[in-house]
């Protein structure tokens, strides 16, 4: 039985592929926008990002209000204001973030500023009612989750709302191919743990499950190849618009205990919390194996094709689902290893994170975080 | 911060493209007049528009243009690039000179630019396959097998189009697209 | 008196859980690769602690050592140097002190102390030749530092006493040696988590005598003569305190003002040590075998009180935007008496100032205002309030609150008074310092900006100066030796005292690593010799104290740190100081592959395998 019983929503257009970046022009312009403030980091800028995105506006009308290439990896309120200032000096009129990480995140809350017409801090206790200024991200291949979700990152605030998500996510592989192996473990990992959380809740439905599976094919298909060579074009923009898929069932169900778990220690430790989640997924999963319906069949559809799930007897699927899923975990051995020990995070450190947790997302009790980490930590 | 490190930017034109389009579109204008003479086929796809049919293909948004018409007396005319207050009945909208390029260079069919979104197209359905199918013919007169191939959808067997039709009318749709 | 030739070689063990204690034999072959001092200090920790405890637990260790020169009358050798976990840090903690204390501890015939597990009840020791006294402190827990050792100037020559800061575990709680302190990276709270309220070495039972007399004397007196030749050891440090440093910083932009967005200030002069000299009509006040006499007290507010020191004045004043000497001579006694580290105890402060400025936090602290500072740090002292966050250091603040682009820290240490947007070397020094943002690891400021050796803004060299630094200071600190001596013995040498500037500048920058070659600084692996009787060449004792830093970075790894910590705050890499008109930031990541490459490490900071073998360093 499909239930019928959800509420989902998903904003974003998605422009992805051979020169999807020549297309922001004619978004900003049905957005009724034409002076953009550009955003990115002084890596990219580097890499020639920005004049590849400067070359793609050529031939339109848009004016570029200013090209911002400093954004630093923290969303400070000090950058945050003085980039909100800067877009109402050049009268600007949407913003595009080029990049992931502190560039969107920056950019979002530059967005709720410049909208709402508050100071940063503020926004926190604000229920934004109406859409704001119009916002395209073009992400890059080192996406540390909830760029492209309804959600919004600043100094240690989290804002969600649907007004959040970017208006048009324009995958293009000139920018994905740039980022290192790391970065794509690191991107797709995060993807991962999104999509299954999303899958995983307790009133599933369909919608959501549709662009968990589609995350889940797109990095099944192309992880291997990617993580081996991150300028392989279409690989890096497949893990993007997995990372796009997952961020928007991120967007419509509860955020889920990897997650938070990860958050919390990625920001104690400075490792990317992709790393981390790629580690608790693992024993997450473990442990949803030997609960009745925590592993759900459909996901061997989606990973492994309808041949595979045809084939495979009823009662097995969830065990081959499971295999599947640590088979695509396993891809990025390289880089992220099989337990927090071999992060070098110290165990006694794993109580002050439960407790954290638990304060940062009641779902859960401090016990349930806890016994998820001493899995990870050890290895069993 | 200091704003002056991070000036304005206006984006500049890309002239050589633009020029190369505008070619293409004059030479597709023409092609099509002229295959309207030459093939059956177009003339019965044109027969069932109606008559005041009017197609503006055009690169969004300061051009280069094309119109194409049929004129009082039901002849299929390239009417130029420059707007004389013509009232399209269908416009066909590039959405970027990079995406014109993909078509006037072959990478993409017609059919596969709407499907990436590249183009957009305003007016009656209809009207727009039959276009399609107008220009794919086109298509198949103006180039050689191997770049027509990409172009079109469905390059026509042997029996939708024999090697004599095609030579022949290949020909003629030159002549009268170069000459008058 | 007895006498002990060399050293003892002998560490005194104590088990405050089972209060016990044995004596433990120094192997010859690891004082000859460590040293002594912070060297064997580290290798005691690697070998007996595991990686992964928890900084507070009975496993953690703290550990002091002495030294060679220590007692044998080598100048400027009344310093010992202690090892611990960090609680703040997560890290190792290595600490270096001054006082009565080191001395104490040697003529009572021990070379080193540890002291592991955790006492039931507060508990002082009295450590004699005999052995070591457990006796109970109730009677002093609560009390502050200077009461404390007041009380326990009768049991022994030298004590080591925690404040109330230490008993509530502060992070950055220090531990007190008669005026100097054990500062950085929580010790205190260390020996607070132990409810050890205080140490306390007999002292004056042994002579320590060099077992080769006339080489060391050679070399003893060429140190003190290279001493009163240094123009900064002899005049300006003697006269003025380190508190000089704050015209020399102002001057060369690199004076913290207002949390380190900007680099001088037109009012600085107000807290520069020739105004406090003047007005405080100072006088010594230094430790007991000190050529150099750094440390001054003066008359302030009709008390006679210790001079605060060029860190203390740097936090507390310009960096708060305070410019009155006795307002932050006032902050300096609170921090003395409960026993805090200034510096992170400041730049916290600094912290608070601008996240309430900025809207992140609410409370009555303000720049440039001195009111309600000393209530703050009272506050923290004793875990009150708001000072019970205070008390936890800027990281976990600002991972709570936000505003990590301003908590000036690394790797959880904060910032000593020495801007690094104005000497790219000290950025780099500060970023891979392996107990954090530690201004000792080299004073690289000093070389760029005081004494204008090596350009502040140019990136060639800077890695593997600072990798030679380090490994010199590493030695120094394993002698132990104050670290001040290194502007005698390695500037007044022939070949640096006259080569002139404008020629050593471009060699030091262009030609780094063989310029090093060029540095004499065999004076101290000399003196090293002619005490223990070995033999020490200079660049035996360079590589040593490479071996030292390298099993420190080691050590850390296995506790997490890689690339990803080896950076700075936010704002010095993305905002210029208001005095710069170029409004310059660091350039760190070029700067920091050029440091791996010097040291052998990998691309991600971890010393290699091949590194680590040449060193001698066994893995674990």
């Amino acid at each position: 039985m499909i239930p019928y019983n959800f509420t989902f929503l998903s904003h974003p257009k998605i422009c992805s592929g051979l020169k999807a970046l020549e297309h922001i022009p004619f978004e900003l312009e049905s957005l009724n926008a034409r002076k953009p403030l550009v955003i990115t980091s002084n890596r990219w800028d580097k890499k020639g990002l920005s004049k590849t995105l400067i070359k793609a506006l050529y031939d339109s009308n848009i004016i570029i209000g200013a090209l911002f290439t400093n954004a630093p990896f923290y969303p400070s309120v000090t950058i945050i204001n003085e980039l909100s200032q800067l877009y109402r000096d050049r009268g600007c009129d949407s913003i595009i973030a080029l990049g992931c990480g502190g560039v969107a995140y920056i950019a979002k809350a530059v967005n709720m500023v410049v909208s709402l017409k508050t100071d940063i801090l503020q926004c926190a206790d604000i229920t934004i009612t109406s859409p704001l200024k119009p916002m395209i991200i073009v992400p890059t291949a080192d996406c540390q989750g909830g760029e492209m979700a309804a959600i919004a990152y600043y100094e240690r605030f989290e804002k969600q709302s649907d007004f959040l998500y970017p208006d048009v996510i324009v995958i293009d592989s000139r920018i994905t191919r740039h980022a290192n192996s790391q970065e794509v473990a690191n991107s797709a990992l995060t993807a991962l743990a999104h999509a299954i959380e999303a899958c995983g809740i307790d009133a599933p439905n369909p919608i959501n499950d549709a662009y968990a599976h589609t995350a889940l094919q797109f990095i099944y298909q192309y992880l291997q190849r990617t993580i081996k060579r991150p300028s392989y074009k279409d690989g890096s923009v497949a893990i993007v618009n997995a990372a796009a898929c997952a961020d928007t069932a991120f967007s419509n169900a509860p955020q889920g205990i990897v997650h938070v778990l990860a958050q919390v220690i990625a920001l104690d430790t400075n490792l990317q919390a992709g790393m981390v989640m790629g580690i608790l997924l693992r024993y997450y999963l473990a442990d949803k194996l030997h609960t009745k319906g925590g592993i759900r069949p459909e996901l061997l559809l989606a990973l492994a094709g309808i041949d595979t799930y045809a084939k495979t007897p009823e009662k097995e699927r969830q065990k081959t689902a499971y295999e599947y899923l640590i088979q695509c975990i396993d891809t990025t051995r390289e880089f992220v290893p099989a337990t927090l020990k071999g992060l070098n995070i110290p165990r006694y450190k794993l109580k002050e994170y439960a407790r954290l947790a638990a304060t940062k997302n009641k779902q859960y009790k401090e016990s349930a975080y806890m016994e998820l980490l001493e899995k990870a930590w050890e290895g069993k | 911060m200091n704003a002056l490190q991070y000036p304005e930017i206006k984006p500049k034109k890309k002239f050589i493209k633009r020029i190369y389009i505008a070619v293409m579109l004059w030479v597709v204008g023409r092609a099509i007049q002229a295959a309207a003479k030459v093939d059956k086929e177009v003339k019965e796809e044109f027969a069932k528009l109606k008559d005041n049919f009017l197609l503006k293909m055009w690169i969004w948004p300061n051009g280069p243009s094309m119109y194409v018409g049929k004129t009082k007396d039901g002849k299929v005319k390239y009417l130029g690039w420059k707007d004389k207050g013509y009232k399209p009945t269908l416009t066909m909208t590039i959405k970027s000179v990079e995406a014109a390029m993909l078509l006037f260079t072959f990478q993409e069919a017609t059919a596969i630019a709407t499907t990436r979104n590249r183009l957009v197209v305003d007016g009656d359905l209809p009207d727009a396959c039959a276009l399609v199918r107008i220009l794919n013919i086109v298509e198949v007169y103006l180039l050689p097998k191997i770049i027509a191939r990409l172009a079109v959808k469905r390059y026509p067997k042997w029996s939708q189009m024999n090697p004599l039709r095609k030579h022949f009318g290949r020909i003629l749709v030159y002549v009268r697209a170069f000459t008058f | 008196m007895q006498e002990i030739i060399g050293t003892s070689n002998k560490v005194i063990e104590v088990d405050l859980s089972s209060q016990s204690y044995r004596e433990i034999p120094i192997a010859e072959k690891d004082l000859e690769l460590y040293l002594g001092g912070k060297g064997l200090g580290l290798k005691l920790f690697y070998d007996r602690v595991p990686a992964g405890i928890d900084p507070f637990s009975d496993e953690n260790e703290f550990i002091v050592m002495t030294g060679v020169y220590v007692g044998t009358g080598a100048p400027c050798a009344g310093r010992f140097a202690a090892v611990t976990k960090s609680p703040l840090t997560g890290l190792m903690g290595t600490g270096s002190c001054g006082g009565p204390f080191g001395m104490a501890l040697k003529t009572s015939g021990w070379d080193g102390l540890i002291v592991k597990g955790k006492a039931k009840s507060p508990t002082y020791l009295v450590i004699s030749s005999k052995g070591v006294e457990f006796k109970d402190a109730k009677k002093f827990w609560g009390k502050d530092t200077q009461t404390v050792q007041k009380a326990l100037e009768k049991e022994g020559s030298g004590a080591l006493v925690i404040g109330q800061a230490g008993e509530n575990k502060v992070l950055y709680a220090n531990v007190c040696s008669g005026h100097r302190f054990l500062g950085r990276c929580g010790m205190g709270a260390v020996l607070g988590s132990k409810n050890l309220k205080a140490i306390v070495a007999k002292g004056n039972e042994f002579k320590i005598l060099p077992k080769n007399p006339k080489k060391f004397d050679k070399a003893r007196k060429k140190t003190l003569k290279f001493i009163n030749r240094n123009q900064i050891t002899s005049i300006l440090y003697r006269q003025f305190g380190t508190n000089a440093n704050v015209n020399l910083s102002n001057a060369g932009g690199i004076l913290p003002v207002r949390n380190f967005t900007g680099g001088s200030h037109g009012e600085a002069h107000k807290i520069s040590g020739e105004e406090m000299a003047e007005r405080f009509d100072t006088k010594f006040s230094t430790c007991k075998p000190c050529a150099i006499l750094c440390g001054h007290k003066g008359n302030i507010n009709g008390e006679i009180r210790q001079i605060p020191e060029y860190e203390t004045v740097g936090t507390f004043g310009s960096n708060l935007e305070i410019f009155d000497p006795v307002a932050i001579s006032n902050f300096n006694e609170l921090c003395t008496k409960y026993g805090l580290d200034t510096i992170s105890t400041a730049v916290t402060i600094a912290w608070a100032m601008e996240a309430t400025e900025k809207g992140l936090i609410k409370t009555d602290l303000k720049f440039g205002s001195p009111d309600n500072i000393e209530k703050t740090i009272t506050d923290i002292a004793f875990r009150r309030g708001f000072g019970d966050d205070l008390a936890n250091g800027t990281r976990k603040l600002s991972q709570k609150y936000g505003g990590a682009d301003f908590a000036i820290n690394v790797k959880g240490l904060e910032m000593a008074a020495y801007d690094p947007r104005g000497a790219w070397g000290q950025a780099l020094s500060y970023a891979v310092a392996n107990r954090g943002a530690c201004h000792l690891s080299t004073a690289s400021f000093a070389v760029e900006v005081y004494l204008n050796m090596h350009d502040p803004f140019s990136l060639k060299g800077k890695g593997s100066m600072i990798a030679f630094i380090e490994d010199v200071t590493c030695a120094i600190n394993s002698m132990h030796i104050c670290q001040f001596t290194a502007f005698a013995v390695e500037l007044e040498p022939f070949v640096v005292k006259y080569t002139p500037t404008f020629l050593l500048n471009p060699m030091i920058t262009y030609l780094n690593p063989i310029a090093t070659k060029f540095m004499d600084v065999s004076l101290w692996p000399e003196m090293w010799s002619g005490i223990t009787g070995k033999r020490m060449g200079m660049f035996k004792w360079i590589k040593a104290g490479r071996r030292i830093h390298v099993l420190e970075r080691y050590m850390n790894t296995r506790e997490g740190i890689s690339r990803k910590d080896d950076t700075l705050p936010q704002r010095f890499l993305t905002e210029g100081r208001h005095c710069d008109p170029q409004q310059r930031t660091v350039p760190l990541d070029q700067l920091i592959d050029s440091y791996y490459k010097a040291r052998g490490f990998d691309k991600n900071g971890i010393p290699k395998d091949r590194t680590l073998k040449r060193l001698k360093i066994e893995k674990k």
